[in-house]
């Protein structure tokens, strides 16, 4: 349905987007993931149409939008900082892109209702937006950019202002609304936790690049490159020794304690630093001689300052490029 | 906040207090007597409704115009300055902030210098068609009034529309549009409203400035105009009728409390945080043509409007064009420091018994004086209302009325009380340093009071517990937080002197003019001597104003602004 072809974009003389491309399937969620100042929101208001990119097309079934002006392309956009308009109430908030349809009073008035009920909101209608507390704004941001029924929902890291407990609990709630709605979406965020627990595919930038796109199953197996593994905390990272622009990905659950049977190149030995409890088994961190940290997942307690082996199984590993 | 003893507060607020209602409470009642025991006394038909009528009919209808004017120019050059990045966009904004910190005199000279009949203007049409009279009359008229309160005002809305507007959350615009309202919807639905307050509070700052204006209208306006002020002030001085000048008074008081306290209504922010942006500059460059095209007409239109008096005004300082000695009909025209150089010299003839650095010798004692006695009182006066709590907060008006009350108001108080025992003793000039304390009193302690609320009582008290005793408190703890606010009080109270017009022209004695009332005597006598000296003391009048501020600027801490 959308599709994104070269964008190009410098900020302040450097490149920010560097001909970023992906496309989107009808239904389908997104998630745009990156580390801050990767580009992501610059590339969302880019598709909104409210900011032009240098070079690059964005493609809506086809037809090039370039020429569309962003209040025709039908994009509903959700902002980081949710911008309500502060002058407006929440009904007024809700309502507003139904009337620049031009829509009937009374229907206007049902779909806010609706809207509103969805997020158990009703009784707040007529309160000043000013007064809502975080989630809140950001349930009424949702409605607000839903009502008006887009062909296309982008929401920019539409938890990222909300505490932690907040946060885990709206993943679950904007997931069932974001499936609900049945709109392809575009979800930007730089917390790989949420992507995981939203998106259909992910795709993931760097340097102004596409380094990876796929579902998180696909994404979590087989990381593009030594980035993309550290970027998604998928577990330790040591360098080859014959070749430095090869590292190789060691994950915490496949690691053991003590000598290994047969040889392998991944044999340590190190300092236990510290030794936690994580619910079904301990998080071991290992200071090499070398200076390496080394995480290890293991059902036995350790006592930290003590020495310790560790080793991983040839065949458990992956061999990445740097 | 600790609470101080209460002898002590009271102590505090004696000083000031005081000093308010000797030199300015007094003399205003005065007036108030005068005008209601004279009226009561001569009875009604004494009085002509036409005397208020006309000045007050005038008033109002120039400071409308004006302020129209001023936010026709004054709104676009704010989007100008908040949405576009330009090459000389920084200075170009500096120099549209300028007039509003020089001196009424100053404008009112800038102006002469540009479309008066010994102006640029006038120079150069005459010299393109050989005319031997100047053609523009474009000064004595209301336009030449108009021209000047927007060059003054302009600058008003620039920075507090242009401020709100540069600090308005640029998502809620793109929201409006990514919720289908075309960019002018988005502009009239979300921009506008959220823009309102600081418009309206601008404007209505704008119309009090035209409406009080003095110097501007009694300089460029000639005989036949005649606001509020420039009636007190003929009425008082040249037909001696303090009456009816006080009873201008006493409207022009009511006026000027009343948009006073409207400007403080619509002060108050309204939206919290929630309208402003908490990244994004929001400056780019002009994308299509219409832009640029937006673009270089308010550049060109802010440059001839806000630059050229300015610059007309340091150049025809340094420019003869005159008939030579003795040989009448040649003209000497040319570069010349000849106007700097007489400022030092007492010519005979000339219609002063003091040269022109006599005044800036007279003003520069003034605005020390000025300078320590508003630091003073306004530093007693903050820390006055700083410690009294929620009782401050009901005094704290008293000091702030003397913003309301124009200077030619305090004059003419001052010519009321003080007029029959000082005038005689040739013992005026006192009350001039007075006179400009009161004016910068209430912006001295409004510089101060914010910093002095900034400090943290644990500071005091943690000096105190290592056994300071509260003087020594003061010296090491306030003095050295309150140092920058100090400085810029110093600075301030200066630069008001130096500028200040309405009281001086009350009170300045024949013999001893400041710097503004030396400059408005020079200018309209004829000779281009006395006409180059005037422009050589408002070119130096201004360089030091504009230095001041500048140092004024560098000095605040940012957040704090003038508005």
């Amino acid at each position: 349905m959308l599709s994104v072809r070269d964008i190009y974009k410098s900020y302040e003389g450097k490149p920010l987007l560097n001909g970023v491309s992906f496309d989107l399937q009808a239904g389908e969620i997104i998630c745009l993931l990156g580390a801050s100042g990767s580009g992501k929101s610059t590339l969302l208001r880019i598709i909104a149409g409210l900011e032009d990119a240098e070079s690059g097309a964005v493609y809506w079934q086809g037809e090039d939008l370039a020429h569309t002006p962003p209040h025709k392309r039908g994009f509903g956009l959700m902002f980081q900082d949710y911008a309500l308009f502060p002058h407006r109430t929440v009904y007024e908030n809700v309502a507003f892109g139904l009337r620049t349809q031009k829509r009937p009073a009374d229907e206007i008035d049902a779909i806010v209702s609706q809207r509103l009920q969805s997020i158990r909101m009703e009784s707040f209608a007529n309160r000043p937006v000013t007064e809502l507390s975080g989630g809140e704004q950001q349930r009424v941001a949702l409605a607000r950019a839903l009502a008006p029924n887009p062909r296309l929902l982008m929401l920019d890291e539409p938890l990222g202002a909300l505490d932690h407990n907040l946060r885990n609990q709206l993943t679950n709630e904007l997931r069932y609304m974001l499936r609900e709605s049945h709109k392809p979406v575009i979800y930007v965020t730089h917390d790989r936790q949420e992507a995981f627990g939203l998106a259909d595919r992910l795709v993931i930038l760097n340097h102004g690049l596409v380094v990876q796109e796929g579902s998180p199953q696909e994404l979590f197996e087989n990381p593009a490159d030594a980035w993309v593994a550290q970027f998604l905390g998928l577990g330790n990272l040591v360098e080859d020794e014959q070749d430095p622009s090869n590292s190789w990905l060691l994950r915490p659950h496949d690691g053991h304690l003590g000598e290994s049977p047969q040889a392998t190149r991944f044999q340590f030995k190190g300092e236990i630093l510290d030794c936690v409890y994580m619910g079904e088994s301990y998080q071991l961190k290992l200071k090499t001689p070398e200076e390496q940290i080394l995480l290890l997942e293991t059902d036995q307690q350790c006592l930290p300052d003590q020495e310790a082996s560790v080793y991983w199984t040839e065949e458990k590993t992956q061999c990445l490029k740097n | 906040m600790q609470k101080r003893p209460s002898w002590q507060v009271v102590l505090l607020w004696a000083i000031p207090l005081a000093f308010l209602a000797v030199f300015f409470y007094q003399p205003l009642v005065a007036i108030f007597r005068l005008v209601f025991s004279e009226r009561f006394r001569q009875g009604w038909q004494l009085f002509r409704w036409t005397q208020v009528s006309k000045p007050l009919g005038f008033t109002l209808y120039q400071a409308t115009l004006s302020t129209l004017l001023t936010l026709i120019l004054g709104l676009p050059a704010a989007w100008l300055f908040a949405r576009f990045q330009f090459k000389g966009r920084k200075i170009l904004r500096t120099m549209t902030i300028i007039p509003f910190i020089l001196p009424t005199v100053v404008v009112a000279t800038a102006f002469n210098t540009l479309l008066g009949s010994r102006g640029w203007l006038n120079l150069g049409l005459m010299s393109l068609f050989d005319l031997s009279s100047p053609p523009l009359r474009v000064l004595n008229s209301m336009g030449a009034i108009l021209l000047a309160h927007v060059f003054y005002n302009t600058s008003i809305i620039i920075r507090m529309v242009g401020s709100s507007l540069a600090r308005l959350n640029q998502n809620l615009p793109a929201a409006a549009q990514s919720l289908g309202a075309s960019p002018w919807k988005a502009f009239k639905e979300v921009t506008l409203p959220l823009l309102m307050p600081s418009i309206l509070s601008a404007t209505l700052m704008v119309f009090l400035f035209d409406f009080t204006s003095f110097g501007v209208v009694l300089m460029l306006g000639g005989p036949q105009f005649s606001t509020l002020e420039v009636e007190i002030y003929n009425q008082a001085m040249s037909r001696f009728n303090l009456p009816v000048a006080g009873l201008l008074s006493i409207i022009q008081l009511i006026f000027t409390l009343l948009l006073s306290a409207l400007i403080n209504r619509t002060n108050q922010p309204r939206y919290g945080k929630a309208a402003i942006a908490s990244e994004r500059s929001g400056l780019r460059k002009a994308k299509n043509a219409w832009e640029k095209a937006f673009v270089i007409f308010m550049i060109v239109t802010l440059l001839l409007l806000m630059v050229t008096p300015v610059l007309s005004l340091v150049t025809r300082s340094f420019f003869t064009f005159e008939a030579a000695r003795g040989e009448r009909g040649e003209l000497q025209t040319g570069f010349t420091l000849r106007y700097y150089r007489e400022l030092f010299f007492n010519r005979e003839g000339s219609l002063f018994y003091v040269p022109p650095i006599a005044a800036i010798r007279n003003s520069i004692s003034y605005a020390s004086i000025t300078m320590l006695l508003a630091t003073v009182l306004g530093l007693l006066a903050a820390y006055a209302i700083h410690y009294s709590g929620a009782s401050g907060r009901f005094l704290e008006p008293l000091f702030m009325l003397p913003l309301g009350a124009s200077s030619v108001t305090l004059g003419l108080g001052f010519l009321i009380v003080f007029g029959s025992s000082l005038l005689t003793q040739g013992r005026f000039q006192a009350l001039i340093p007075i006179a400009h304390a009161l004016v910068a009193l209430p912006l001295v302690t409004r510089t101060i009071l914010p910093a002095l609320r900034g400090i943290p009582e644990n500071l005091r008290l943690a000096a105190k517990n290592m056994g300071a005793n509260p003087l020594r408190v003061f010296r090491e703890v306030d003095l050295p937080i309150l140092f920058r606010a100090i400085a810029v009080s110093l600075l301030f109270s200066f630069t008001i002197s130096l500028g200040e017009f309405g009281a001086s022209s009350f009170l300045s004695n024949v013999a001893m003019p400041t710097i503004p009332v030396a400059i408005y005597r020079y200018i309209s006598q004829p000779g281009a001597l006395n006409y180059g000296q005037a422009l050589a003391m408002s070119s130096l009048l201004m360089l030091v104003c504009v230095l001041g501020s500048l140092l004024i600027e560098h000095l605040r801490l940012p957040g704090e602004e003038m508005f």
